[in-house]
Parts: structure tokens; C-alpha cells; sequence
């Protein structure tokens, strides 16, 4: 009976982004980012509700069609759902966002959206979007082309060649997971260490040694980045700071890692 | 329905003194001694108590399996149906989720400059299997429990449960949690961590810093983070207790 938890313990958790939000509003006093760190906040806080989550009668309605005709839904139940879709897509949209900055392209793809569910472990979506996608553009190659540019073409053709490949693998999600944990386990920090590398002009040297761990840096919250980055621009490195860091650091394990993976 | 498994073997237990009255019956002794003192019975029984306990563990132990084996064919079947689902699909243009509303979560990031017009629908499609398998996994802890609302803590069940749902741990609060876990056999090893949290202030905010603690830890490793080095010592200070929740966990 303790068997299904044991892997569920030894998973390393990834971190929250909305938390790292919060404390971007806060930090809304460095002034080297404050213009960018302002935006943010205002961003955040034209959101509205309403907005940020999907309309509770379309997630309801697809709650009910894979429970019995009898079942009941709370509202508060309702309300996690939202909350649950929305976190789902600003998590796989960081993933896939990380992977357009490495290969330094601006659009993020449909490509990339199925990329990023793989990276994350739900690799039991990648072959049924897989073949949703390809059924997409079946239906409508002449809208397919209009959209796309050479380049976006290009991508959206090996993306679709690349896809078929995960079909075959309909394995339970549970073995993936395990597999795929201790790769993840380096990766979500790595990504965490990288996150603020993009953003300052003189790092630009860091960011072409980080791009193995950027390309998972989305699982770290893109605001957190930003105040750090902010805390970069006005305290500058110190030896001493790095040394006090090391030495306070509890987790010599994922330090091994890191240092294995870079 | 795992309550419902204790009823079952206490009725076991009931009926084990007829088979141990049997062994007693060829000696004539000792077929006196039971029926004048139930007592003194009972205290020449402790290899036959134990071996009830064991009878007890073994039929929830089947059970439990059982039940893992029949929630692991519905998920199954879940997939099966979702890809014969796209592959009967018609019609591109009825989605079930607002694709205006999906483009406005993507831009909630202000890295994401550019996204594709196939973007948001490939995700309305992945957003209803996400909801449908976490219904569908909430929902087996709702039967469970012999009930027939799905509530808040069958979610927080089912996202405990569920290594790619780590990312909504905070979602849940801290409370749905605690109920989950004492609830669950499965989830024993859980609430002594949890509960270590709650004893902070049952926050979580205080959930984060062991999270952030452990990226602060691949950061130094990697020795690429040094201008957030400064912003990571608060963190720290504050999380000495929490690492070691982590290496609680992971044990």
C-alpha cells in the first residue's frame, strides 16, 4: 500500500509561480528594473478574475463527461478545476517559452506547446495532440499555410514528423514519471539558475553556456526571475556572498547533479 | 470503499473462533477449558491472534491492489477514449475552451512575445484531457470514500497522488491536505511532513522556501546565478527546518 508513495515522496517538487508574483509586486522598488517590474505588477493587476481562469460552465460541462450521470460537483470543487487549467497553461507555456528563447525563434508553436507536455512528464497527451494536430491540418492545409512562414513552416513540418514517433509509446504515465525523475529533479533548479541570465545585457556570454538548462528554465516563475535579476542589477556579485551561499546550502545532492549535468 | 473493507474483516474476525474451537475439540482437556473461562481462551491464543491480524492485513492488501488494478484499467480506458475521440473528430472549429481567454494566460508571461495561431487550440484540446483526467482521478478518491459529490479534497487527493500534478500542489490549501492524508493508508508517509508545515503556521508560503532552497542549491552548483546569490540568503534563513522536511520525504 506504500508503494504507490513511496516515488510520490522522493519526487523533488517544482516550484510555484505564483508565489514569485507576489514578490515581484513587492519589489517594485529597485529602480534599474523598475520600469519592467511595474509592468508586471500592472499586468498582474489588470488581470481580472474573470480572466484568468477559464468560464466555470465550459469546465463543468467537461468535468461531467467523464463522471457518472449521478455525480455531483461542489462549487468549491469547480472553482480548484479553474484554478488547476489556468496553472496547467502558464506551466507548459513557461516549458515551451524556454524552448523558443534556445533556439532563438519569438513565436511559440503548437509544436512547442507538445514539446513542452513531453518534457513535463504528461507524455500520455503527446500522442493523442499529436494526432489531434495532425487531423488540424488535414482539415485545413490552406488555412495551415497561410498562417505559417517559411520558417514557421518549416518547424510546424518536423514538429508534425517528430510527433508520430511518441505514438507508439502508450506506456502508463506512472513509468515515464519515475524515468523521467531524476532528470527532472536537476532540471526544474538548473532551470531556476539560469532563469535571470537572459534578461541582463553583460550576461549575454551566460546565456549561450546556459542554453541545456534554459530550455527547462520555464518551470521556474519568469517574475521571480525578473526580481532577481533586479536584485542582480543592484547588488553587485560578491565573492563573499557566494561563499556564505555555499556553505549554508543544505542540498548536496542536487549540487552534485548540477555539476554533473554542467 | 476502504472503510468498508474494516466491516468485511471484522466479520472475518467474527468468524475465526469457530476454526480455532476446532483444533481444541480431539483433546478432551482442553475441550473443557473454552467454554467454562472465554479469558483464559483467549490468552493461549496469541500465535492464532496474530495470525487473524495477518488474515485482516492480507485481505486489505488484495483489496487495496484490487483497487489500484481497476483505477489503473479506467485510466486506460480514459486514453483509449480520448484518442479514438480525436480520431472521429469532424469539426476544428467547436472548441470547448475560449481560445481569447488561453492567449491571455500565455501572455500573462511577459516572455512570451509571439504565439501561433495553432497554439491556443492545440492547448484548448490538452486542457480538456487535463480536466477530464483530474476529474476522473478525482473522482476515484470521491468513490472511495463512498460519496457522490465531488469535493475540494478529492482534488487535493488526486493531485497528492499524481507526480505530473506537482506543479498544483499549491493550489491546494494546506488543510485539504491534512484531511487527505489522514485519511489514506497510501498517504501514511505523508503526514508527518505535512504536518510539520502546519506547524509553522499551516502557510503556504512556508511550503516555497524548501523549494526555493533546493533550486538555490543547483544554482550554486551550476555557478551561474551569481547576481541572485544576494536574493536567495532570506530564503534560506528562513527554510533551516524545511530541507529537512525534503530529505524526509525523500528517504
Amino acid at each position: 500500500m506504500n508503494n504507490p508513495q513511496n516515488p510520490k515522496a522522493s519526487a523533488p517538487c517544482t516550484l510555484p509561480p505564483e508565489l514569485p508574483k507576489e514578490a515581484v509586486a513587492t519589489d517594485e522598488a529597485p529602480p534599474p528594473m523598475g520600469n519592467n517590474n511595474n509592468t508586471e505588477s500592472a499586468t498582474a493587476t489588470m488581470v481580472r478574475e474573470q480572466d484568468r481562469l477559464m468560464p466555470v460552465a465550459n469546465v463543468s460541462r467537461i468535468m461531467r463527461q467523464v463522471l457518472p450521470p449521478y455525480a455531483k460537483i461542489s462549487d468549491d470543487a469547480k472553482e480548484v478545476i479553474q484554478e488547476c487549467v489556468s496553472e496547467f497553461i502558464s506551466f507548459v507555456t513557461g516549458e515551451a517559452n524556454e524552448r523558443c528563447h534556445t533556439e532563438r525563434r519569438k513565436t511559440v508553436t503548437s509544436e512547442d506547446i507538445v514539446w513542452a507536455m513531453s518534457r513535463l512528464g504528461f507524455d500520455d497527451y503527446v500522442a493523442p495532440l499529436g494526432a489531434f494536430l495532425q487531423r488540424m491540418r488535414d482539415d485545413s492545409d490552406h488555412g495551415g499555410e497561410e498562417r505559417g512562414g517559411p520558417a514557421g513552416r518549416g518547424g510546424s513540418r518536423r514538429g508534425s514528423s517528430s510527433l508520430p514517433l511518441h505514438c507508439p509509446q502508450q506506456m502508463h504515465h506512472l513509468h515515464p514519471a519515475v524515468c523521467r525523475r531524476p532528470h527532472q529533479s536537476v532540471s526544474p533548479a538548473a532551470g531556476y539558475a539560469v532563469r535571470p541570465v537572459p534578461r541582463p545585457m553583460p550576461a549575454s556570454g551566460y546565456r549561450m553556456q546556459g542554453g541545456d538548462h534554459r530550455s527547462v528554465g520555464g518551470v521556474a516563475p519568469c517574475s521571480y526571475g525578473g526580481a532577481l535579476v533586479q536584485a542582480g542589477g543592484t547588488q553587485h556579485v560578491v565573492g563573499f556572498h557566494d561563499d556564505e551561499a555555499s556553505s549554508s546550502s543544505e542540498n548536496p545532492p542536487p549540487e552534485g547533479r548540477a555539476a554533473g549535468s554542467n | 470503499m476502504e472503510p468498508s473493507s474494516q466491516p468485511q474483516p471484522m466479520m472475518g474476525v467474527g468468524s475465526q473462533p469457530y476454526p480455532a474451537a476446532a483444533p481444541y475439540v480431539p483433546v478432551p482437556g482442553s475441550l473443557a477449558v473454552p467454554p467454562g473461562s472465554q479469558p483464559a481462551a483467549a490468552f493461549p491464543n496469541p500465535t492464532q491472534l496474530s495470525a487473524q491480524h495477518q488474515m485482516v492485513y492480507q485481505q486489505a492488501q488484495q483489496f487495496h491492489q484490487q483497487l489500484q488494478q481497476q483505477q489503473e484499467q479506467q485510466l486506460r480506458e480514459f486514453w483509449t477514449t480520448q484518442m479514438d475521440e480525436i480520431k472521429q473528430a469532424n469539426d476544428f472549429k467547436i472548441h470547448t475552451l475560449p481560445l481569447a481567454r488561453i492567449k491571455k494566460i500565455m501572455k500573462a508571461d511577459e516572455d512570451v512575445r509571439m504565439i501561433s495561431a495553432e497554439a491556443p487550440v492545440v492547448f484548448a484540446k490538452a486542457c480538456e484531457v487535463f480536466i477530464l483526467e483530474l476529474t476522473l482521478r478525482s473522482w476515484m478518491h470521491t468513490e472511495e470514500n463512498k460519496r457522490r459529490t465531488l469535493q475540494k479534497n478529492d482534488i487535493a487527493a488526486a493531485i497528492t497522488r499524481t507526480d505530473i500534478y506537482d506543479f498544483l500542489v499549491d493550489i491546494i490549501p494546506r488543510d485539504e491536505m491534512k484531511e487527505e492524508g489522514l485519511g489514506h493508508n497510501p498517504i501514511v508517509g505523508l503526514p508527518p511532513a505535512m504536518g510539520a508545515p502546519a506547524d509553522h503556521g499551516s502557510h503556504p508560503y512556508y511550503y516555497v522556501p524548501a523549494q526555493q532552497v533546493q533550486g538555490a542549491g543547483m544554482m550554486y552548483g551550476g555557478q551561474q546565478g551569481h547576481p541572485v546569490t544576494y536574493m536567495w540568503q532570506t530564503p534560506q534563513g528562513q527554510a533551516a527546518e524545511p530541507p529537512e522536511e525534503e530529505q524526509q520525504q525523500s528517504a
